[in-house]
C-alpha cells in the first residue's frame, strides 16, 4: 500500500474506534441516571449491575483509541496529550474513579461508603461524556498550539509542539460549539443508557421511569445535535492544498466534504435516521418496541460518529487544526508515523477483528437473559 | 495498489466472522468438556 493509503487506513481505524467509544458511552449515560431510574436500593443495584457488566468494554475501547492514535498519528498524540493535558487528565481521572467505584462499591468495610461510589459514577458519566465531546469537537473548531519540527535540533528545548493557551485544553469549553458537542454526547449517552437498560432489565418500575426519561433526554439531544451539525456545515473549515500541503480556511468546508464523499454522506444520513428511529419507536409504541431501540440507535451512533470523523480527516482536511498558526494544523499526511511503522502496525491491526469477535461473543453471552431483582438477591458476583 | 487496499478492508468483516465462529465453537467445546468432567 502507498503511504497515503496507509494513512487513510489508519484514520479509518481511529474513526471506527471513536465511533464505538461514543456508542459504548451508554454506560456513562446510564450512570448519571442511577438515582433517577432507581428509587429503591434493589432497583439501583439492578441498574448498576446491568451497566457494570459492560463498563470494561467502554474503558478498553477508550484505551485502544488512545493507543491506536499513538501508533499511527504520534504527532497528534504528543501535541494534544502533551499540550491539552488538563482536559485529558480530568477525563482520565473521571475514568479512574469509575473503575474504583465498580470494584469497591459493595465491598464490605470500605471506608467511603456506597453513596460515594455512586457519586463517582455520576461524575464519570457527566464529566467523561461532556469533556470527550468538547475535546473531539476541537477537531472541527481548532486549538491553540504551534508545531515546529525544526525544534528537534534545539538542544536546550527539543519540543516539537507547544501549547499556547495557559488553560492547557480547558479553554475548549469557552467555545460554544465545543460545549454544544459536549452536551450532545452527554444527552446521547443518557438516551443510549436508557435504551440499553430497557433492553437488558426486567423490572416494571424502572421501565416506567425510563419511558419518561427517554422523552426528557431525547429532546435536548436532538436540539443540540442539530445545532452542532448546522453550525458545522455553515462555518468555514480547515482545508489542505494537496499540491503543497498549505492549510487555508474554506467556506462551507465540511458541507463540501459531505457532498464530495457520497459514501460518507450516505453513512451519516443512515446513522442519523437509525438513531432517530431507535428513539422514536419505543416512544410511539412503548409496549411492543421498548427493548429494541438500542439495536437501531446503537449502530446508528456508530455510523454517524464514524462519518463525522471521516469528514474531519479525509478530502484534504486538517483534522486537528491550530487557531494560533494555521500552518501548524495537523493532517493525516503530516502527522502520521513513518511508512515502516504504519506497515508493521497494519499487520498488527488484523488482530483487532479477533478482539471485536470476542466482544460480540461476550456481549451475547452476558445479555442472553434479562437481569431481574431475584437474580440480584441470589448472590454470586455483583457490583 | 487499490486491490491491496480493498483486500485489506475486506479482511476485517471476514476475520470478525471467522473469529466469532471459532470462539463460539471453542466455548461450546469447553462447556461440554467441563460438564463431562463435573458429572464424572
Amino acid at each position: 500500500m502507498s503511504l497515503l493509503a496507509l494513512q487513510q487506513y489508519w484514520w479509518m481505524i481511529i474513526s471506527l474506534l471513536a465511533s464505538l467509544l461514543v456508542f459504548l458511552m451508554f454506560v456513562q449515560g446510564g450512570q448519571t441516571l442511577i438515582y433517577t431510574l432507581g428509587k429503591t436500593e434493589p432497583e439501583r443495584k439492578i441498574i448498576v449491575n446491568t451497566l457494570g457488566r459492560k463498563w470494561e468494554f467502554t474503558f478498553t475501547t477508550l484505551v485502544t483509541f488512545g493507543g491506536a492514535f499513538f501508533a499511527s498519528f504520534p504527532l497528534f498524540y504528543s501535541t494534544s496529550f502533551g499540550g491539552a493535558y488538563w482536559v485529558w487528565m480530568i477525563i482520565l481521572f473521571a475514568f479512574v474513579i469509575q473503575a474504583v467505584a465498580y470494584e469497591f462499591r459493595t465491598k464490605p468495610n470500605n471506608f467511603l461508603g456506597q453513596r460515594t461510589y455512586e457519586i463517582f459514577l455520576f461524575i464519570n458519566g457527566a464529566l467523561g461524556t461532556i469533556l470527550i465531546g468538547a475535546a473531539v469537537s476541537t477537531f472541527f473548531t481548532g486549538s491553540e498550539f504551534l508545531v515546529n519540527k525544526m525544534n528537534l535540533t534545539n538542544i536546550a528545548n527539543p519540543v516539537i509542539s507547544q501549547w499556547q493557551g495557559p488553560a492547557h485544553g480547558l479553554e475548549a469549553v469557552l467555545n460554544w460549539r465545543n460545549v454544544v458537542m459536549g452536551l450532545t454526547i452527554f444527552f446521547l449517552a443518557r438516551v443510549l443508557g436508557i435504551l440499553y437498560i430497557l433492553n437488558s432489565v426486567d423490572n416494571e418500575a424502572i421501565e416506567k421511569r425510563s419511558f419518561r426519561q427517554l422523552w426528557i433526554n431525547a429532546v435536548p439531544f436532538v436540539i443540540f445535535f442539530l445545532a452542532y451539525v448546522f453550525a458545522l456545515m455553515l462555518y468555514p473549515g480547515f482545508s489542505v492544498d494537496p499540491e503543497n500541503g498549505r492549510i487555508f480556511m474554506e467556506p462551507f468546508k465540511y458541507w463540501h466534504n459531505l457532498t464530495g464523499m457520497p459514501v460518507v454522506f450516505i453513512l451519516f444520513a443512515l446513522g442519523v435516521v437509525m438513531v432517530l428511529f431507535g428513539i422514536i419507536r419505543p416512544l410511539m409504541n412503548f409496549k411492543g418496541c421498548r427493548d429494541k431501540g438500542i439495536w437501531f440507535a446503537g449502530p446508528g451512533t456508530v455510523l454517524t460518529v464514524f462519518a463525522l470523523f471521516l469528514l474531519a480527516g479525509f478530502n484534504n482536511t486538517a483534522y486537528y487544526p491550530s487557531t494560533s498558526d494555521l500552518q501548524s494544523s495537523l493532517t493525516i499526511m503530516n502527522s502520521s508515523s513513518s511508512r515502516y511503522t504504519l506497515v508493521a502496525m497494519s499487520y498488527v491491526s488484523l488482530i483487532v477483528p479477533f478482539v471485536f469477535a470476542y466482544i460480540i461473543y461476550a456481549w451475547w453471552s452476558i445479555n442472553r437473559k434479562k437481569i431481574t431483582e431475584e437474580e440480584m438477591e441470589e448472590g454470586g458476583h455483583a457490583y | 495498489m487499490y486491490t491491496v487496499s480493498i483486500l485489506w478492508y475486506l479482511a476485517w468483516p471476514v476475520l470478525i466472522t471467522v473469529a466469532t465462529v471459532i470462539i463460539y465453537h471453542a466455548v461450546k467445546k469447553f462447556d461440554s468438556d467441563y460438564k463431562k468432567i463435573s458429572e464424572s
